[in-house]
């Protein structure tokens, strides 16, 4: 919580960084059980981490911010390896944490802290505070009981509380005293990195302001490294160095928190920097450019880039000539689709013609509905094709008909993060070469399907392990 | 929009709740005026009061909790006619006193003339019916209320041993109407659910925590109502699908000209939505007034507290300045006779040992603030001395930091 000025950022404390992460993975399994595998349709992934990498350096706050369900306290859980990965390493001072065994990973979980984010479910009810405090130092054998004793005084102190309290039970406390417990329970072994999940949260704003600037106290103190979970981008501004901000189970930007805020180059960091509400006089009047929609399930997640199914800035096919906002009308109508949200038999009954004669009143329907204007030449003709393809009751027909004509390169090569201070994962900003060259694929693919007029060859191999698009939905 | 006055005027709304530890005073001498057609916030920590005014105002307090005091006077000259014969003393001209009707009667206008939504949308909706069908109830509900006030059972509420059998019977009965069915999907479809008519065959588990916060909109609207009272309609959301919440209601006031009353702990919320705002501490509203006035040239210190632990998204770092201590205890024989801010306020004087009435603030109308602070300027000779409130606690931590030995001070004395 240093005030993490751009220079020195880049020069001096780039040596080696105290946590070294690299494509961490870590999926859960449904469906999964032996009855599953003998009768069913096989497991299914849920990618709550999907290969993130990233470093932490010495004496610094990086944040880490998503919105709920993208797999943030996950990454943390598996850092401290509270959870074991299904997929790459987190390095702890040079050492990969998961080989780490017996003696040398006890030395490690005294290195590396934790403290949760809700204070009153994560401190035992039946325990006094003093005991909650030397447990640690109990598990790893610090100490005489006396001297843990005078350690745990001592910590009481140190965040803010009276030592005379040691013996009360944690229902005696307010919240905001209960998270302080928490973190002398987290400072008790010396740590020297602390994941802070949400620490904040569950307080109210004036007793999170206490608890931020404690925080901030003993970080100067201690010379600690803290990774902060938040999905409070106020909270992360205010203390953090350097912010990483997740979607679905990626990093979509990472970078400096001055730059970051300031300048946010990701359209999903935009959008969330949009989305919160300020605390001034003028928020009302405010241009606000939220987004629409909700964050994909996990289960499932869009092919390519995860955020396109949102994005405001989703890059249209070349050669295509439809203004933004009218391909954005498209791109929702294809994921109502793919997501099996359009139901041509629901849309059928509500027209009231038990035959089904006529597809006229059907296709204008749905067109006033999802289309707030009416296209032109081909693209008027495509989407028409498409609704009376729906009508006949093939929506896989519809979806391949949109599909052909306005596959976004967004939704085939998955973008990743450069190496340098501020990347993001976005098509339109720096990437590594070989998604240059997915991009370059695809693009000389997709003009010579218009050519041929066949699909296939369109996919690119940096799409291939996404898999499921269309027909991997429900 | 007329202008014959606020459509809501409480007067010294008072709940109680009676515990077996005592008496909580959740709710202590509440005045508000909402106007007609405006959003009034009422903002304040956890535990202020402020959820506990909301559910007044709607007669929904459970017990231990009941209305003590005050009076609610609600305009509506089509009710104040209806009630007149039978309550009259409840009436007086347009206005009805909410709290001198029956319950009965007080039932009938949830729905047709107050209206909620609450925090958390996963448990305000009964899994097991489909949303469609919850919604075209409150429809049906709302219908029969408004030609028969003296009949406002639903029909589900009869649901017994007779009804589970018949169910098995014939499983395509329905309780509501093909009508209201076709009413609440319009309702899906003005709160924005994309294709209403599959959404509405749905049950609570298959929407998002988004979309099921549009759904109970949908359903707080069926009855048309005057005011909407919105109890932390976001805290339980996402950022990015708070701000469509938002917008969402943002749009709804501008189309219906509806009241809202929007309670909630998040300022900025307030400052996105609200045009006037009451700050509540302890179970009163210590400040209030135009959100400008209020937010701009905040006169309580609690107000300049609250807003100085905001952490700011524009303007970077720099310490926050936390507000001392935790919020008091509600119990009635914890609550000294003072000004229930002192023991945390940076600027207790004297004076403050006094209870402080509601006082105006020069330079604007309508706002006023319970504290000496709005007459006279801060005064260093009669401010209390530090640990004036301490009590007997004793507080001999060694702290690491002056900072650090005023929070261990108030939070001392707060647990003792």
């Amino acid at each position: 919580m240093t005030d993490g000025s751009d220079t020195t950022d880049d020069a001096s404390t780039d040596a080696e960084p105290l946590v070294r992460v690299r494509n961490l993975e870590k999926y859960f399994w449904e469906n999964d059980s032996l009855f599953d595998r003998l009768f069913g349709e096989g497991k299914t992934a849920v990618k709550a981490v999907d290969g993130i990498s990233f470093d932490i350096r010495r004496g610094e706050t990086l944040g880490l911010v998503g919105e709920s369900g993208c797999g943030k306290s996950t990454t943390g859980e598996t850092m401290l390896r509270l959870q074991e990965p299904t997929g790459g390493r987190v390095e702890f001072e040079g050492e990969n944490i998961y080989d780490l065994d017996g003696a040398d990973l006890q030395a490690f979980r005294r290195e590396a802290q934790v403290v949760f984010q809700d204070p009153f479910s994560s401190l035992d009810p039946r325990m006094t505070v003093g005991d909650i405090i030397t447990q640690p130092l109990e598990i790893h054998g610090v100490g005489t009981a006396a001297e843990r004793e005078e350690r745990a005084r001592e910590l009481l102190g140190h965040v803010g509380l009276s030592a005379d309290q040691l013996d009360r039970y944690p229902h005696e406390f307010s919240g905001g005293q209960r998270q302080r417990v928490g973190i002398a329970r987290a400072l008790a072994l010396e740590p020297e990195f602390i994941v802070l999940d949400e620490p904040t949260s569950a307080l109210d704003v004036s007793v999170q302001a206490q608890v931020l600037n404690l925080l901030d106290d003993l970080q100067e103190e201690f010379d600690l490294t803290y990774l902060l979970i938040s999905h409070d981008l106020s909270v992360i501004n205010h203390v953090c160095d350097r912010v990483a901000v997740m979607y679905l189970g990626e990093l979509v930007e990472v970078g400096p928190a001055a730059d970051l805020f300031a300048e946010p180059k990701h359209p999903y960091t935009e959008a969330l920097l949009e989305s919160v509400p300020r605390a001034s006089t003028d928020e009302r009047d405010r241009e606000r450019q939220t987004i629409s929609g909700d964050v994909p399930s996990p289960r499932n997640p869009p092919s390519g880039c995860s955020f396109r199914t949102r994005c405001p800035v989703v890059i249209r096919p070349p050669g295509l000539d439809v203004p933004r906002s009218a391909y954005r009308e498209i791109v929702q109508y294809r994921t109502l689709l793919e997501n099996g949200r359009l139901d041509p038999e629901s849309r059928w009954e509500q027209l009231d013609d038990p035959d089904r004669t006529n597809t006229r009143a059907f296709v204008d329907g749905l067109y006033d509905e999802l289309f707030t204007e009416r296209f032109d030449g081909d693209d008027d003709a495509v989407v028409t094709e498409s609704f009376e393809a729906l009508a006949d009751g093939d929506v896989e027909e519809a979806i391949e008909l949109l599909r052909s004509r306005y596959e976004s390169v967004c939704e085939v090569v998955n973008p990743e993060l450069v190496d340098e201070p501020h990347p993001s994962a976005c098509l339109r900003d720096d990437q590594p070469g070989s998604v240059r060259t997915a991009v370059d694929e695809w693009e000389g693919a997709s003009t010579a399907v218009d050519a041929t007029g066949s699909t296939g060859g369109a996919d690119v191999d940096v799409a291939a392990p996404d898999g499921g698009t269309a027909d991997a939905d429900r | 929009m007329t202008r014959n006055g606020p459509i809501l005027r409480v007067e010294g709304l008072e709940t109680r709740f009676f515990t077996e530890e005592g008496q909580v005073n959740a709710v202590h001498g509440v005045d508000m005026e909402i106007d007609d057609g405006e959003v009034f916030g009422v903002v304040g920590e956890s535990g202020s009061g402020k959820s506990v005014t909301a559910l007044s105002l709607l007669g929904l307090l459970e017990s231990p909790g009941r209305v003590t005091g005050g009076e609610i006077w609600y305009r509506s000259a089509e009710l104040a006619d209806s009630v007149a014969e039978e309550t009259p003393t409840a009436v007086d001209g347009d206005y009805v006193n909410l709290l001198g009707l029956p319950d009965r009667v007080r039932r009938t206008l949830r729905g047709t003339h107050f209206s909620m939504i609450f925090q958390d949308p996963m448990s305000s909706f009964n899994p097991s019916l489909t949303v469609g069908e919850q919604i075209a109830e409150a429809v049906e509900a709302q219908q029969r209320a408004r030609s028969n006030p003296r009949s406002v059972a639903s029909r589900t509420q009869g649901y017994g041993l007779s009804q589970y059998l018949m169910s098995f019977v014939s499983s395509s009965r329905k309780y509501v109407s093909e009508e209201s069915r076709d009413r609440a999907v319009e309702l899906l479809e003005m709160v924005g659910i994309p294709d209403p008519v599959l959404r509405a065959e749905e049950y609570p588990h298959e929407y998002s925590g988004g979309m099921l916060q549009r759904a109970m909109v949908a359903q707080a609207l069926a009855g048309e109502p005057n005011v909407l009272i919105a109890d932390e309609p976001t805290t339980a959301l996402d950022v990015t699908i708070q701000a469509q919440v938002l917008d969402l209601l943002d749009e709804i006031q501008a189309e219906t000209g509806m009241t809202i009353l929007i309670i909630t702990h998040n300022l900025g919320v307030v400052a996105r939505m609200c045009d006037r705002v009451g700050v509540m501490y302890a179970g009163e509203i210590v400040e209030r007034g135009a959100l400008a006035d209020v937010f701009d040239s905040p006169v309580h210190p609690y107000t300049q507290g609250l807003l100085g632990s905001v952490p700011d998204l524009g303007g970077s770092s720099g310490r926050l300045q936390p507000i001392a201590g935790n919020v008091p205890s509600l119990l009635d024989h914890e609550m000294p006779d003072r000004c229930y801010f002192a023991d945390r306020c940076p600027k207790a004087m004297e004076a403050c040992l006094r209870k402080p009435p509601e006082l105006p603030v020069d330079g604007a109308a309508g706002h006023t603030a319970k504290c000496y602070l709005a007459e006279e300027p801060f005064d260093e000779s009669t401010a209390l001395p530090d640990g004036y409130f301490e009590g007997g606690s004793t507080d001999a931590a060694d702290p690491a930091d002056a900072s650090g030995a005023a929070e261990v001070a108030s939070d001392g004395g707060e647990s003792e």
